[in-house]
């Protein structure tokens, strides 16, 4: 399920509205945007106004955070559909979300919350990609999450969680590199394992990003996307790289965002290390 | 081992955690690095309160502003115990703030009937900006009316429209915000101000409506043709005057870019 003339290329950002008129007036030197679907997903106005003009620009991914793959809850069929049509609109090169649960019962608690690695979360998420897979028409992307709970009855590592669900669902990987990071520190592993036990053929887009120290002083690594990418991350990105080849990558800013030009000067970051890496070892 | 938890039973666990610091959740959690149980997990009890609090005040930035941040963040935090999110987007959470508002004293101190006209302003202010896109009709599109076809003319109003009897003067709160100004001191009037709200390009605006043109504008929107929005003018105005301050109210409306479409039928050359 390869989409040659249509995969995503090079180096992009996440698409912030801070920034939509200096995008538009030109000489961005970015290879593709991610949007976050759900600033999308509404009936008009501003966002979508900006959002038709870029899409016929550059070439956009969506990205999700509202899925919810691992409740016990049924899907959420109307947001399906919502985001179906909002693909149809842009014409997305690739649609992702979250190795997550965000609520069940019924309510909503708006974070990406962790699942307990075993048998029964795998074969749970894997059923429900595939019924995402068939009301998008397409593969689905997957991202790992970060998380500061870990469960006494999971069975399976991280990366065999991802790598079962990817065998019985066919889906694609998002590779968070901070995220890899950050659950190391957090649940004390080696991040190298991690990489080390994907599935070398299923990443199809990296994320780059941020993160802080827990302000509580428990050592525990907080996910904020609001700071710039760290050294640790940064060799990790690379290790990622030796592994899984030139895979389309992203610097992921969600607050306290900086001016274009330094995100940009942050993805030049990410070129050099692509172009080391990569010229060596692929 | 025999008493793992279903996913089903962890996830109202691990909610019931986040939501009331239910204590069930806590034997389930693995601690390889010696945090503990508790403190991983107020890092998701934390972050659900910050963000959803975060999000109200982004929504209801003039509230959050009139009652001071710390007042306000009890009272976000009070109307979340109420009102916990159903919704796929953080951009609904707020839906319910204004109507939870006027049934919730928000403590001693604060206007409550007004503090809820405020919240009921900048939900609507919200609604308008990303409300559906339409056509809009301009002054030259009345040429094509003809003269016949006037009194069953139809007037579509734009999706981006949204209507607030406001007894308060939430509106100057908004404005003196906007302007880094003083609040206001508040009023109140016994008979409602009819406002409207609208979206002109990107941007929302709004004005308090004469009480003519918002019986007219109401009718108009119920679907009336321009004969009946005429009739319903005469409780105001002398029969002489009546059209004219129909046509002067059909030019504003159009000027203000609040007609997406003029309806009448067209009869076939
Ligand atoms: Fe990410």
């Amino acid at each position: 399920m390869t989409h040659h003339g249509s995969a995503l290329q090079g180096f992009g950002l996440g698409l912030r509205p801070q920034h939509y008129e200096r995008i538009l007036a030109g000489d961005c030197a970015v290879d593709w945007f991610e949007i976050l679907s759900e600033n999308y997903l509404v009936p008009g106005g501003r966002p979508l106004y900006y959002l038709d003009r870029i899409a016929e620009r550059f070439p956009l991914a969506m990205h999700g955070v509202s899925l919810s793959i691992g409740s016990s809850d049924p899907l959420n069929r109307s947001y399906l559909r919502d985001l179906a049509r909002l693909a149809r609109r842009v014409q997305p090169r690739l649609i992702s979300d979250h190795l997550c649960w965000t609520g069940v019962d019924g309510l909503n608690l708006h974070d990406l919350m962790p699942l307990p690695q075993t048998d029964e979360a795998v074969h749970h998420v894997a059923r429900r990609i595939g019924q995402v897979q068939d009301a998008l028409g397409r593969q689905f992307v997957l991202e790992n999450v970060s998380s500061y709970v870990g469960f006494t009855h999971s069975r399976l590592a991280e990366w065999q969680f991802l790598s079962a669900i990817v065998a019985e669902s066919g889906c694609a990987l998002l590779l968070d590199i901070n995220n890899v990071y950050v659950n190391s520190v957090n649940h004390g592993f080696d991040a190298l394992d991690y990489l080390d036990g994907l599935p070398r053929h299923s990443v199809r887009q990296i994320h780059l990003a941020g993160h802080s120290q827990d302000a509580a002083g428990t050592g525990l690594l907080i996910d904020t996307h609001d700071h710039p990418v760290c050294d640790a991350v940064w060799a990790l990105y690379a290790a990622a790289l030796e592994r899984f080849g030139a895979v389309p990558s992203m610097i992921e800013r969600d607050d306290r965002i900086p001016p274009l030009d330094d995100l940009l000067a942050e993805l030049d970051q990410a070129r050099d290390i692509a172009s080391r890496v990569t010229t060596v070892s692929v | 081992m025999s008493d793992a938890p279903s996913l089903l039973r962890l996830q109202r666990q691990m909610q019931a955690r986040v939501l009331h610091g239910d204590d069930t959740l806590l034997v389930q959690i693995a601690d390889n690095a010696g945090v503990g149980a508790t403190r991983r997990a107020r890092v998701y009890e934390d972050a659900y309160r910050l963000r959803l609090i975060e999000a109200l005040g982004n929504d209801f930035a003039v509230l959050k502003a009139h009652l001071g941040a710390e007042r306000f963040e009890a009272l976000a935090a009070s109307y979340l115990a109420d009102h916990p999110s159903r919704y796929f987007s953080m951009r609904h959470v707020g839906t319910e703030l204004s109507a939870w508002l006027s049934r919730h004293p928000v403590d001693r101190l604060a206007a409550q009937p007004h503090c809820a006209e405020l919240a009921a302003f900048e939900w609507a202010q919200g609604e308008v900006f990303d409300a559906a896109d339409s056509n809009i009709v301009v002054l030259g599109d009345i040429a094509g009316v003809p003269p016949e076809a006037w009194h069953r003319l139809r007037l579509q109003l734009k999706p981006a429209i949204r209507w607030l009897p406001l007894h308060g003067n939430a509106p100057a709160f908004v404005l003196a915000h906007s302007n880094d100004a003083s609040m206001p001191a508040m009023t109140w009037r016994e008979e409602p101000i009819m406002w409207l709200l609208w979206r002109r390009g990107f941007d929302v605006y709004w004005r308090a409506l004469e009480s003519d043109e918002a019986a007219a504008l109401s009718v108009a929107r119920e679907g009336a043709n321009f004969g009946e929005i005429c009739a319903s003018l005469c409780a105001w105005h002398p029969d002489d005057a009546v059209a004219l301050r129909a046509a002067s109210l059909l030019k504003l409306w159009i000027s203000d870019e609040l007609i997406a479409a003029l309806d009448f039928d067209q009869v076939a050359p």
